[in-house]
């Protein structure tokens, strides 16, 4: 379960604040609002990435640990973006290894095993720049799944895909996170991208 | 926030840690020497003896910034200069005006070689305007080695500009190349120009080994000849120098507010043009010669090619266009006396590369962790001091010739400007959200920094370690006046003996000079270079 709890993040312009959200395993939870209302932010301080420019307050917990004041690293919680974010320098297949944990058993299998589950096995020595839109957002799925995170957070991960493509990366997704049973959480400008329940970030604008 | 309190405090150490190193330490040692000197003599007998040096550097300093800038602005518009352009900044001064004065002196290979080939030519040419010590050649010296650094300055401004969309308009509004460039382009680069441009008139101000080879000697540039006043011992001589001192500040102020004026003036004068609403009827797609990435090679390669034959040569007698005897022996010769200098000039530039690169990389990661994505143009401010003021008040504070450490530091103290330069633009830029994924997937700070943001930025890293080398290669005034006897360098040597008049000499030192400089940037280049 992942919890917030009495969340305030201090804008320029606007303050959100947020009593209480709280996501179960295999749900994904859905923010909308409108453009600079704090989704990404939101997102990014669940990440754990510092916002010198934003003041906030407020608690994290994951399976009941505190994470507040834990750096991203220690958090445990993957990240999927809309630009895939692969490493450039690396190949399809640096990209998972690097993902995945030194102690996990068969590593190469692994990767190839998940290469071909989305029929991409002869792309593990490809550079990102080689692949289209549709098979990086696969791969940065994988990958940060690769490193067992215990939460998932997508930060528009579809909006940069085309209509055809979107239907299926969003299957492809929805599928990956009910095997692995983690709470998620989705930012998007598409309601059709919902796959639960939506939280609108404007219920808890103030200015 | 218990964890984020020590971590800003860190940061705060840190930059204050850098700016008392490289900035406050450097100014205070200087505002020690300035309010505990005593002025002596009447500043009308100073002006006496240094007036017409200080017009005349004031003349040399705004004709080689305005003519750099306008060919700047309009040379910008031809092909973009590479990263390989990079290290045809970097020659060092010295060695560029060794090998051009032998290319375009009265009796030197251009006019040999209009000799050889238009007959009813008299050379060589006689005019004490073009002798090979010259206001003239001065000029042509400093803007030739000034040119592309402004140019690389614009370039990199022009990307990051909408270039093609307004292109289209313009031309879509009946507008010429030509007309659109000064009139959209040219504005909008003025202002990005501003800092670049004062860094070249500071520099002019204040440069001192350039004048002492092509320079004249009668009036002398006001810094050189504040530097040979500084050579003699008597109470008069010393209170000349410190007016001298106070005459090249003054002297910097005045040139940046004609600058800052002529920017004014130009961005009227292209203001009103531009509402005219008047079209040429001429395409006008010509570009400056300066412009044509050939023209550069073409020079280096000319400047290199007279630098290796005058360093082989036995006897080169006017008209004769290639020399008459070689003796390459004297590279044999020289290698005992070549060697220890390259062993302190290496030793100085690497030692000094490092600190400058780490002190800019660490602060251009606070300055990114922040969210500060502009150039902070106070980390410059040893670029807009003229470097004999500075170093004359170190050389007074520390004494002449000290512990390598204090050198060390003092040509740190001019590297460290140029590496933050060089880098600032490919660092803040950088995407911070891969590194957030690489944190994300479990690493530290650390180790995200080396395995995700080292390789990705592993060029603009090397290339600014590179720059940062090649500013200690070419440093004269630190070393000259801080540790002229125990730890003389390539470039002073360079210049000692071009001064003497030993051209042949200087060549070999000034090929020494330039190969340490090129196979830096070579290997930066080449290790570097991406496979995907």
């Amino acid at each position: 379960m992942l919890e917030i709890n009495h969340l305030t993040m201090v804008f320029k312009h606007h303050q959100l604040v947020i009593p209480k959200l709280s996501v179960a395993p295999g749900q994904v939870l859905t923010l909308t609002g409108a453009s600079g209302i704090g989704k990404s932010s939101l997102l990014q301080w669940v990440l754990g990435v510092p916002q010198p420019n934003v003041a906030i307050a407020g608690e994290l917990s994951l399976n009941g640990v505190d994470l507040t004041q834990r750096p991203i690293e220690q958090r445990n919680i993957g990240l999927v973006t809309q630009q895939a974010d692969l490493f450039p320098h690396m190949t399809v297949q640096q990209n998972l290894l690097f993902a995945r944990t030194a102690q996990s058993a068969d590593r190469q299998a692994w990767v190839a095993e998940q290469l071909n589950s989305v029929g991409l096995s002869e792309y593990g020595d490809a550079y990102p720049a080689e692949l289209s839109g549709g098979q990086r957002a696969r791969i940065a799925l994988l990958r940060s799944l690769a490193a067992s995170p215990k939460s998932i957070l997508l930060d528009e991960p579809f909006s940069a895909l085309d209509v055809k493509l979107r239907t299926s990366v969003r299957e492809f997704t929805w599928s990956k996170l009910a095997d692995a049973q983690m709470p998620a959480m989705l930012v998007t400008h598409d309601p059709a991208d919902a796959p639960g329940e939506v939280v609108n970030l404007e219920h808890y604008y103030y200015d | 926030m218990a964890t984020t309190l020590p971590t800003l405090t860190m940061n705060r150490l840190t930059r204050a840690g850098l700016a008392l190193l490289w900035i406050i330490v450097p100014l205070v040692v200087i505002a020690w020497h300035v309010t505990t000197t005593p002025l002596n003599a009447s500043i009308g007998s100073a002006w006496e003896g240094l007036g017409e040096s200080a017009w005349l550097t004031l003349l040399v300093t705004v004709l080689t910034s305005v003519v750099v800038l306008f060919a700047a602005l309009a040379g910008s518009r031809g092909r973009h200069l590479n990263a390989t352009w990079a290290s045809f900044i970097a020659v060092p001064h010295v060695a560029f005006a060794i090998g051009l004065l032998w290319l375009v002196s009265p009796s030197g290979w251009l006019v040999r070689l209009v000799d050889a080939l238009l007959p009813a030519w008299q050379g060589p040419v006689q005019s004490s305007w073009l002798s090979a010590k010259s206001t003239l050649t001065l000029l042509v010296v400093l803007i030739l080695k000034e040119l592309p650094f402004l140019l690389l300055m614009a370039q990199a401004n022009i990307r990051q500009m909408p270039i093609a969309r307004w292109q289209q308009q313009a031309l879509a509004l009946g507008y010429s190349q030509r007309r659109f460039w000064w009139l959209i382009v040219v504005p909008a680069l003025l202002k990005p120009l501003r800092l670049p441009l004062y860094i070249i008139a500071i520099y002019t101000v204040s440069v001192v080994d350039i004048p002492l080879l092509v320079g004249p000697n009668a009036p002398a540039l006001l810094a050189h000849q504040v530097f040979e006043l500084n050579w003699q011992f008597s109470a008069g001589d010393n209170d000349w120098v410190a007016w001298g001192a106070l005459l090249l500040v003054l002297l910097a102020f005045i040139s940046l507010l004609l600058l800052r004026g002529l920017e004014w003036l130009l961005q009227r004068a292209l203001g009103r043009c531009a509402i005219t609403g008047r079209r040429s009827q001429s395409g006008g797609t010509g570009g400056n010669a300066s412009s044509k990435p050939w023209f550069w090679t073409l020079l280096a390669l000319a400047v290199l090619t007279s630098l290796i034959l005058q360093s082989g040569q036995q006897g080169w007698f006017y008209p004769a266009l290639w020399p008459q005897g070689w003796q390459w022996e004297r590279w044999l010769s020289e290698w005992p006396y070549i060697a220890p200098l390259l062993y302190n000039t290496w030793t100085l530039a690497v030692f000094s590369a490092t600190l400058a690169w780490l002190s800019a990389v660490i602060l251009l990661e606070l300055q990114a962790q922040r969210q500060q994505s502009k150039l902070n143009a106070a980390w410059l401010i040893m670029l807009i001091i003229p470097q004999l003021v500075l170093v004359l008040g170190w050389q007074r504070q520390v004494g002449p010739d000290n512990s390598f450490v204090w050198l060390l530091w003092s040509h740190t103290v001019f590297c460290f400007p140029y590496a933050y330069l060089t880098l600032h633009g490919a660092y803040l830029a950088y995407p911070r959200r891969w590194l957030w994924q690489a944190r994300s997937l479990g690493y530290g700070p650390w180790a995200a920094w080396f395995r995700v943001l080292a390789p990705m930025l592993k060029r603009p890293l090397a290339l600014a370690w590179a720059m940062a080398f090649s500013i200690s290669v070419a440093q004269y005034l630190p070393t000259q006046w801080l540790a002229p006897v125990t730890h003389p360098t390539l470039t002073t040597e360079a210049v000692s003996i071009a001064s003497g008049g030993d051209w042949r000499l200087a060549s070999v030192y000034a090929l020494m000079q330039w190969v340490s400089v090129w196979i830096i940037f070579m290997v930066a280049l080449g290790v570097t270079r991406a496979r995907n």
